[in-house]
This record gives structure tokens, C-alpha cells and sequence, in this order.
């Protein structure tokens, strides 16, 4: 279903969908974005090179000569991982005193780039990040190989 | 030193260790605390430990969970005499805390479960030698002595019944120890079907006694003595002592909750002698005693526990004269003395409670040896049919000698332990009817009754040790009789000292009474008192009742064949209408289309949402505004709408139904929320993609719908859709901002220092949810995953 000017288009959109999703990321604690809404436009990213390349051409351009490599084995341990960062940062915030899932922020000086906030939410923020877009991924490949 | 023993070593280490620690503590000040964790933790991690490593221990488990138990043993005498609380928080915010109180009574019962727990692994460690399973037999049992420990040294109504439910749990496990076997599994699960389903009531009863109460603590309920005002001011009495009746009644295997308790002897009989005999069906009445001080004025109190009581005596003991097994007749015998039990706390007399704590003391000493007699004989002669047993004596003498001595103290014969405490039922019975009179005279006269046959199943027990040697049989081993001996040997003690035990273990026990009692002690009768005549009769027509055993038993039998005393037949048939309702339901709920589970979820939602609405009242006053933007999209939604009706394709209304997609995120734009405009253009773009995968495996889309089809599905729709007008005009009622409004963007940058109020929601405030959330995605796509993959594999 791919035409050259659909795959050009591609070519120069997904790094530029994945540079806003990963903004939407970390601005998120200020302003509109989040780990979520970045997850599912990550995902989508990554849907686009799916429906207007193959697969194979998916291994290629990531430069993975095996043609039965399937994405899912990255996937699920992902999907665990995120789950597993979520969990810790909350177990994190309980190891030093806190109640579960208890975040603390702050701010720090940045040489070159000056005074930027920082909160622990963002490891928590990440997980779900990495749970999101992987499920999803794993979602489409399943469902698009049929 | 290869693994194994290097590993016995350090346990066994680790075990003095603790022992010398919990010791020395009790002598310290603030050891009370030390004491009541070892206790219950001992057994616990032992259960942890024996779980891990089995393989390791082997039958050694059988040692360490014997010594486990010595541990708790010597931390609850630690505590004899003492009382106090130990209380943890767990959940402050609703009432719930970890908290444990010592008294007499708890003590008691601590040294009844972990005393006889010590004897029951040793008995085990033989017994169960060529058994199999034994790694969950021996993790099970302990986790049961922790539970059991731990639920009588609870004060929180909800960490009881934790540890409630958690007995019940191991006794399933227990009882389908031959998991291969379908009359265990039957077993396992009529016992858990009763325990557990009356152990619901139970916490139903704790709920309303709690909120009626305002506290969830037995100690305060205890210490402030308004307890029972308090519930009788909200009209709740009769209710909250039936609901705990059920439980008790449940555990304690009282008519006609009893059934499971017969059939629970598919167990092995360690467990059997532990479980089912001296301690978790001890649970009850343990639970009656407590509530006694609290709910015992109540007038629902005696009358429920003396029906209950005294009838369980007398029909269980009917049963167990009529039972051919020798463990059939002993857990008839078990349901019959905890009915003596319960009748005895139900009598307003004080002697009745005292008759209560000592014959659960005495029971738990005759009836746990009398198990392990009757395990010998099924292990080492292969049967324990009456039929085909007798003159066991000429091979066991010693084993004949125990097994009689404990049944005479089964049958209260004097001088044996038992005889006293009969003697203290039948004063009671006496002491209530001359008080009350009038049909109160019928409490007497059945407990006799129940005492006549209580002395014929008891004699019918030890006939298999008399008469013709029926077989050849090997010796009994060593290991295998050092348990039950000792309870002969504790007997002989009760029988000989018995107003020590009583002033040890007894009247410390007795101390919630003390505004009635003036502590017991238990005398030989010396004069024709009225319970010595009652005594009297009892032997003179059970020796009758023996001399003709066989019509007597053919009379039991017949009696207790009749259905409507046969509360099996009814739990049967309600198994089977269970059975055959859930087969009915399945078919018309789970049809396997997805179009059926959308109108189940949609009905049911739609119901209960608008039953939970007619409940809050009246829906508040609205109007409806819109500024031009707005309705431009709200139009454009309306035409998509109707579009996708008309739609001839698939992928025409699936686009179709996008653009209303993104009409909603723009009405969102309008609203002025970023993040949620995002979030609905990112997921309408995801299932768009997802759509247009799936759509060329749809079915054909001409396809004929019904007429009637189609308007059944109008209907639904259109009422769900009123359905969820209703909640946002209920939830937007509020006047704006809300309060919860004001507290998020209020506390957002000072609680969390984020700017974005919705992000700062998701991550921090609400962040338990966000994780809930990510779960339910995650698993999602595990389901989609095993969805597609395992229709492979079925192919």
C-alpha cells in the first residue's frame, strides 16, 4: 500500500513525531503532555513504519538482518519493565520514609542550560511511558499479522 | 557435613536461639510484645521455610514444624497471667489495626493450638513418612498453627477474621491432601462451602457490630461495657448475634452446618486430630466465649446457643453410636462435644462458661489422643471399620491401654477429667431449670439424653480393642505412639490434679467473668447433689444401652436416615440447582459474541447507574449553553452520527465515526484542556490504525440484521446513552469549581511542584490509580497476545 511519497513522508515524520512525543514527555509535568499521551504517540510512530514498510523493511532500517525476528520478544520485557519502574519508584519513595508512590521535586542548576525542575514522579512518569507504548506495540504487530 | 545436615544445624541453632531470647525476654519488662510476635511468627516462617526448602528437609519438616510449635508453646506459657495489647497500624484510616491482646482466654487457647501442634508433627513425622505431598501437607499445617495462634490473640475485628478465613483455607488444602481422590476433593469443598460461606455471615456480623460500635477493637468493646447499648440502640442485637452464630456455628460444625466435618476426615489423620478435633473447629467457640462479655446479656444469646447446643449434642451423638468407622465416629463425637461446649456458654449461669473452658480443655487432650489412636489402627491394620476389627489388645496392649483410658474420660466416667466436666454441664442444666422452670426443664433432661449415648459411642470406640483377635499385626511404632501417650499421660494428670490445671489455665481464662465467678474447682461428689443423680442415670442406661449395642445402633440409624434430618441431602440439591442455574446462565451471558457482552455489561451498568441516581434525588436544575464554536461542533457530531447509520461499509463508518473523534477533542479544545485534547487525538488516531488492521477479517457487512434484533439494540443504546446524560449532568451538578477541584489546583505546584494540574493528578496525587491504569493496558495486551497466539495453538 506504500507509494514513494507516502514512504519519503514517513522518513521525515517519525523522528519528528518521536522528538514531540518525548517533548510532550518531559514538559509534562508543567504543561500538556505526559507519560501516556507520549507512549501512545511513540506507539503511532512506530504503527506508521509498520503499515507503510514491511516488517523486513522494519528490520532493515533498524539494521536487524534476522527476517523472523519478531518485535514482540523486545516488547513484552518492556511492557515488564515499565511495570517494574512504576512499582519501584513507589517502593523507592517508601525505602526513604515516604508513603507509597510519594514523589519529591525540586530544582537543580544546569550549567549551559540554567535553573530546570526535577521530580521523582518523572521515573514513575517513564514507566508508564514504557508500559504504554509497548502494549500498543504489541497490540498492532499481533493484530497486523493475521 | 553434607547440605542437609548443615542446613538442620543452623535451623536447629537458630531455633534455641530464639527459644532462649523469647524466654529471656518474657522476663524482662515490655516483653509481652517479643512473646505474642513469636508466637504467631514462628510457625509462620517455618511455614515459609518448609516451603522453600523441602527438598532439603525431607520428613525432617515434621521435627521443625514440632519445634515451631514448641516455640509459640513456651512464648504463650511466657504469658500466663499477663494481659495487655499490642497494637500495630495497618490501616488507620479505616479502623484497622494489627492489634493483639492477651488475656486468659487467649492464653489458653494459644497453649491449646501450639501444645497440641507440637504432638501432632511429631505424630505426623511416622505417620505421614510414606505419604506423598508432603511438602504442602507440612507447609499447610504450620501456616494453620500460625493462623490459628494468631486469630486467638486478635482484637481487630478484621484481622480475626483474616485469620479466620485463613484456617478455614488450610483446612481445603489439608482435606484434599489425596488431591487425586474425588471424595477428598468433595471433601475440601463442602468444607469450604460451609466454613467459609458462614465465615461471610460472620463478617457481616463484625461489620455491623463495628459501625454500630465505632470501633473495630475487641479490647475497647470489652474495656467500655457499652458495647452491647450501643448495638442495641441501633436495633441490631438479634441480628449481630445470629450472623455470629452462623460463623461459629459454621466452624464449629453445629446443626446443621455439621456436615463437612464427617467428610473432613478424608484428611490424613494428623490433621484430623489437629484440625478437626482439638483446635481449628475450637475457632467457634473460642469466637462465643470472647462475645460472650460483650453480646451475653443479649436475649437472642441463650436461646440461640442452648438450641444450638444441646441439639448438636444429642443428634451428633445419635450419629456417631449409628456411625461403622472408627474416625466417622470420632467427628461425630467432635460436633457433639462442641455442641456440649456451646450449650455450656449459652447458659446465663457462670457454670456454664466454666464448664465450657474445661471441657474444651479436656476435649482437645482425649479427643486429639483418641484420633491418633484411631490413626495407628488405620495405618498399621489397613481398616478402621468396626466390622472388621476387634481383640486388638492381644498384639497392642499398649496402645489398647491408651485408647481406653481416653475413652473412659470421653464417656465422663468417674474419676477420669471428663466426668467433671459433665458434672459441671449437668449442674448448669439443673441450676437454669430450677431457676426458670416451665419448659427449661428440657435442658436436663437432653443432656442427659445426649450423655447416655455420648457413654455408648464411647464404649462402641474401645470394643474394637476386646473380644476375638481378628488378625495378625506387626508392632506399633515407637515414633508413632510417643504422641498419643503423652495425652494419656496429660489425662492422668487432669484426672489426678485437676483444680491445678483449673487454676492455671482455666480461671485466668474465667477472668472476663469475674463480676460472676468466684473461680472454679471441681470436687469428687461426696453427697446425692442433683448433677451426681444426673450422673448416675447416665451410666446406669448407658451400661443398659451397651448390653444392647446392636439395637441400638439399628435404632440410631434409622432415626438419623430420615431426610429431613439429613442436612446432606439438602447442601446436595443445592449444589445441583447451583449447578444446573449457572449452566442455564452461561449459555445466555456468555455466548462467545461479543454483541452479547456488550448488551450484559450495558443492561447492568444502566440499571445499577440509574438506581444509584433515583436513589440520590431528583436531578438538579440545568441549562444548556453554547457558544457558536461549540455548536458548530456539536453539529458536525450530530451529521456524523446519523452518517455512520447510513453507512454501507465498514471502513466508511469507521472513518466516519473518527471525524467524531476528533469533534470531541476539539470540543475539548474549547473547554480549554490541552491535556485531554491530546490524549483524545493520540487514541483516535491508535484505534483508527487498529481498526483498519482488523477490518478486512470482519464478516460481510450486508449480512440481514432482524427487525426485532435491531430494535432491541435500539433500545439499549438509547437508554445507555440517557444513561450517561444522567451521570454528567449528576457529577457537573456540583457548583464549579468543586471543592476536589480547588484542593488539586490549590496543592498542585506546593505538593508536588508540577505546573500541568491534570499531569501533577495522574503521576502524584492519584498516582495508586495511574499504576492501576498502566496495569490494566499492560494486561491487555498480554490478553490480545494470548488471544490471537492460542487460537494457534488450539488449532
Amino acid at each position: 500500500m506504500s507509494t514513494v511519497v507516502a514512504r519519503s513522508v514517513t522518513k521525515a515524520v517519525v523522528p519528528l513525531i518521536v522528538v514531540v512525543a518525548l517533548s510532550f514527555f518531559f514538559q509534562g509535568h508543567n504543561l500538556p503532555g505526559g507519560g501516556f499521551i507520549a507512549g501512545v504517540m511513540t506507539a503511532a510512530a512506530i504503527a506508521l513504519v509498520y503499515i507503510i514498510f514491511d516488517f523486513e523493511d522494519f528490520s532493515y532500517l533498524f539494521g536487524i538482518e534476522n527476517k523472523t525476528y519478531r518485535a514482540i520478544r523486545e516488547y513484552i520485557p518492556l511492557t515488564g519493565a515499565g511495570l517494574a519502574l512504576a512499582v519501584g519508584s513507589g517502593v523507592l519513595s517508601v525505602g526513604l520514609g515516604a508513603s507509597f508512590l510519594d514523589h519529591s521535586f525540586g530544582t537543580i542548576h544546569i550549567p549551559l542550560i540554567g535553573e530546570a525542575h526535577w521530580t521523582t514522579a518523572l521515573i514513575f512518569d517513564l514507566g508508564v511511558y514504557m508500559t504504554v507504548t509497548s502494549s500498543i506495540l504489541v497490540v498492532i504487530e499481533v493484530v497486523g499479522e493475521e | 557435613m553434607n547440605f542437609k545436615t548443615c542446613l538442620i544445624t543452623l535451623a536447629l541453632s537458630l531455633y534455641t536461639q530464639t527459644v532462649t531470647a523469647s524466654s529471656n525476654a518474657s522476663v524482662q519488662t515490655g516483653s509481652l510484645e517479643t512473646a505474642v510476635l513469636t508466637a504467631i511468627l514462628a510457625p509462620f516462617l517455618t511455614s515459609a521455610v518448609i516451603a522453600v526448602f523441602y527438598t532439603r528437609l525431607e520428613d525432617y519438616s515434621a521435627i521443625i514444624g514440632s519445634l515451631s510449635g514448641l516455640i509459640s508453646f513456651i512464648a504463650a506459657i511466657s504469658l500466663i497471667g499477663k494481659t495487655g495489647v499490642v497494637s500495630y497500624l495497618w490501616i488507620p484510616s479505616m479502623n484497622i489495626a494489627a492489634q493483639f491482646y492477651v488475656d486468659g482466654l487467649s492464653v489458653f487457647f494459644g497453649l491449646l493450638a501450639s501444645g497440641i501442634g507440637v504432638l501432632v508433627f511429631l505424630y505426623s513425622w511416622k505417620y505421614m513418612e510414606h505419604g506423598e505431598w508432603k511438602r504442602k501437607y507440612y507447609t499447610a499445617l504450620t501456616a494453620f498453627m500460625g493462623s490459628m495462634i494468631g486469630l486467638v490473640f486478635s482484637s481487630n475485628l478484621i484481622l480475626l477474621f483474616l485469620f479466620w478465613e485463613f484456617t478455614s483455607i488450610c483446612s481445603f488444602v489439608l482435606i484434599s491432601h489425596h488431591q487425586r481422590k474425588r471424595a477428598g476433593i468433595m471433601a475440601s469443598k463442602k468444607s469450604l462451602l460451609v466454613t467459609v460461606g458462614s465465615g461471610l455471615a460472620l463478617l457481616l456480623g463484625f461489620i455491623l457490630l463495628g459501625s454500630a460500635t465505632d470501633t473495630y477493637s475487641i479490647v475497647e468493646m470489652l474495656s467500655d461495657g457499652q458495647a452491647l447499648s450501643a448495638l442495641e440502640s441501633t436495633g441490631l442485637t438479634t441480628a449481630v448475634v445470629a450472623l455470629i452464630g452462623i460463623g461459629a456455628a459454621g466452624k464449629s460444625a453445629q446443626i446443621p452446618l455439621h456436615i463437612w466435618l464427617p467428610d473432613a476426615m478424608e484428611a490424613p489423620t494428623p490433621v484430623s486430630s489437629f484440625l478437626h478435633s482439638a483446635t481449628m473447629v475450637k475457632a467457634g467457640v473460642f469466637l462465643l466465649l470472647r462475645f460472650r462479655s460483650i453480646l451475653g446479656e443479649a436475649v437472642a444469646w441463650n436461646f440461640l446457643l442452648l438450641t444450638l447446643g444441646l441439639s448438636t449434642m444429642f443428634i451428633a451423638a445419635l450419629l456417631a453410636v449409628a456411625s461403622t468407622e472408627l474416625k466417622q465416629l470420632l467427628a461425630y463425637s467432635t460436633a457433639s462435644h462442641l455442641g456440649l461446649i456451646v450449650a455450656g456458654i449459652g447458659f446465663p449461669t457462670a457454670v456454664g462458661v466454666e464448664t465450657s473452658l474445661f471441657h474444651v480443655l479436656n476435649h482437645a487432650v482425649f479427643k486429639a489422643g483418641l484420633f491418633m489412636v484411631a490413626g495407628i489402627v488405620l495405618h498399621e491394620a489397613g481398616t478402621q471399620k468396626f466390622s472388621e476389627l476387634s481383640g486388638l489388645r492381644h498384639d497392642w496392649p499398649g496402645l489398647a491401654a491408651i485408647g481406653t483410658l481416653l475413652s473412659l474420660s470421653m464417656a465422663g466416667i468417674p474419676p477420669f477429667n471428663g466426668f467433671y466436666s459433665k458434672e459441671l454441664l449437668f449442674e448448669a442444666a439443673y441450676h437454669t431449670a430450677s431457676h426458670t422452670g416451665g419448659i427449661t426443664w428440657i435442658l436436663p433432661a437432653i443432656s442427659v439424653l445426649g450423655s447416655v449415648f455420648t457413654f455408648i459411642y464411647s464404649l462402641k470406640f474401645i470394643s474394637v480393642f476386646y473380644g476375638r483377635k481378628s488378625q495378625d499385626l506387626h508392632d506399633v511404632p515407637r515414633k508413632m505412639i510417643l504422641s498419643p501417650a503423652i495425652l494419656a499421660v496429660t489425662t492422668i494428670a487432669i484426672t489426678a490434679t485437676p483444680n491445678q490445671f483449673i487454676s492455671v489455665l482455666v480461671n485466668p481464662a474465667l477472668e472476663l467473668l469475674a463480676h460472676t465467678s468466684h473461680g472454679l474447682s471441681v470436687h469428687m461428689p461426696k453427697n446425692l447433689k442433683p448433677a451426681f443423680v444426673m450422673s448416675l442415670i447416665t451410666i446406669g442406661l448407658g451400661s443398659f444401652g451397651i448390653g444392647y449395642l446392636n439395637v441400638v445402633e439399628r435404632k440410631a440409624k434409622k432415626i438419623t436416615a430420615l431426610t429431613a434430618l439429613s442436612p446432606n441431602k439438602y447442601y446436595f440439591k443445592a449444589l445441583d440447582k447451583a449447578d444446573e442455574l449457572s449452566n442455564r446462565m452461561i449459555t445466555k451471558v456468555e455466548s462467545g459474541l461479543l454483541r452479547t457482552y456488550a448488551v450484559w455489561v450495558l443492561i447492568i451498568s444502566t440499571v445499577t447507574g440509574t438506581a444509584g441516581y433515583l436513589l440520590a434525588g431528583p436531578l438538579p436544575a440545568f441549562q444548556i449553553t453554547a457558544t457558536l464554536p461549540a455548536a458548530v461542533v456539536l453539529a458536525v457530531s450530530l451529521v456524523s452520527v446519523s452518517a455512520v447509520l447510513r453507512s454501507q461499509s465498514y471502513t466508511s463508518s469507521v472513518m466516519i465515526l473518527s471525524i467524531l473523534g476528533f469533534m470531541v477533542s476539539i470540543f475539548y479544545l474549547l473547554l480549554d484542556a490541552p491535556d485531554l485534547v491530546l490524549t483524545q487525538l493520540v487514541v483516535e488516531t491508535m484505534s483508527l490504525i487498529v481498526f483498519l488492521l482488523v477490518l478486512n477479517k470482519l464478516p460481510s457487512f450486508d449480512k440481514e440484521i432482524s427487525f426485532d434484533r435491531k430494535k432491541r439494540d435500539t433500545i439499549i443504546s438509547a437508554i445507555a446513552g440517557l444513561m450517561v446524560f444522567l451521570s454528567v449532568m449528576y457529577s457537573t451538578a456540583e457548583e464549579t469549581p468543586s471543592k476536589v477541584a480547588d484542593y488539586f489546583i490549590g496543592h498542585a505546584v506546593s505538593g508536588s511542584g508540577g505546573g500541568n494540574v491534570v499531569n501533577v493528578i495522574l503521576v502524584d496525587f492519584r498516582g495508586l490509580d495511574t499504576l492501576g491504569e498502566v496495569s490494566v493496558i499492560a494486561m491487555a495486551g498480554l490478553a490480545v497476545l494470548m488471544l490471537f497466539k492460542m487460537r494457534g495453538v488450539e488449532q
